[in-house]
């Protein structure tokens, strides 16, 4: 293998590493695969609108909004706050303590489905779908 | 270098590598910016109310929605558009916004007016 070749991979992979830091710094507003926690973090809700000229709405409590007399419900686990399990994902928390370092969770939502859906793709379909004529 | 060997095998199977991931995570993530841009032009919500809240409704779905369809009476008058929005963390500050809506008719002509509008859930 030539010393060029090598740096060529090393190239790539350098900007392989720039590309995904970049979407994944995104802020609490892009995808986070991982989350340093506060403390003070741990009711805030999420918001959309008013911009341009619209009305704002908060996510939670959801499904839907209720009345204000009716109250709120509140979610002391991030990582079971329903909205985490909208979609294939995984995320890493990690929590200072004072006085006892940090811990890490990691956390996957159904992210091995990654690996196994090709695979499970071809198991299941022929059960739906009619086996063409060549294999009768 | 000879053009043979700048297109040996192994460095285009490389080139190719290098390319195929960087399309793909900077393509999302260029995709993920342009939505938060058009999300910024034009309003989450149309000018109806959802009769039980008397504003528009949020109904949250999985971020990575794209597109959405309006349907309504008569020949083509079925519409597909993005889902731009997004949950964010940036507070609105005190109401209220917007308004003021309007009603669901009676007999609605259309699904944009019955004042639930889709918004996407956050990362």
């Amino acid at each position: 293998m030539s010393r060029r070749f090598t740096l060529l991979t090393l190239a790539g992979l350098l900007i392989c590493l720039a590309a995904e830091a970049a979407s994944a710094q995104s802020g609490w507003d892009g995808r986070r695969r991982v989350s340093f926690q506060r403390k003070n973090d741990l009711f805030y809700n999420y918001y959309v609108g008013p911009q341009p000229s619209g009305t704002a709405a908060e996510m939670y409590v959801s499904p839907l909004p209720v009345p204000v007399h009716v109250g709120h419900t509140y979610n002391t686990y991030q990582p079971l706050l329903p909205h985490e399990y909208l979609h294939t994902h995984k995320r890493t928390y990690y929590t200072h303590n004072p006085g006892h370092g940090w811990t890490r969770t990691n956390v996957r939502y159904n992210s091995y489905d990654y690996l196994f859906k090709a695979f499970a793709y071809q198991q299941v379909k022929p059960h739906y779908y009619p086996r063409p004529a060549s294999r009768q | 270098m000879t053009p043979q060997a700048f297109l040996a095998p192994s460095r285009l199977a490389a080139a190719c590598l290098a390319a195929a991931v960087v399309f793909v995570f900077a393509d999302d993530a260029e995709a993920q910016r342009r939505a938060q841009r058009r999300a910024q032009t034009y309003n989450w919500h149309s000018n109806y109310a959802h009769y039980q809240y008397g504003q528009p409704v949020a109904l949250v779905v999985p971020p990575n929605v794209n597109m959405t369809s309006d349907w309504s009476w008569g020949v083509g008058s079925t519409r597909w558009r993005r889902v731009d929005h997004q949950f964010g963390r940036n507070w609105p500050g005190p109401g209220p916004h917007g308004g003021p809506f309007q009603p669901t008719p009676v007999w609605p002509q259309d699904t944009d007016q019955y004042g639930v509008y889709y918004v996407r859930g956050p990362w």
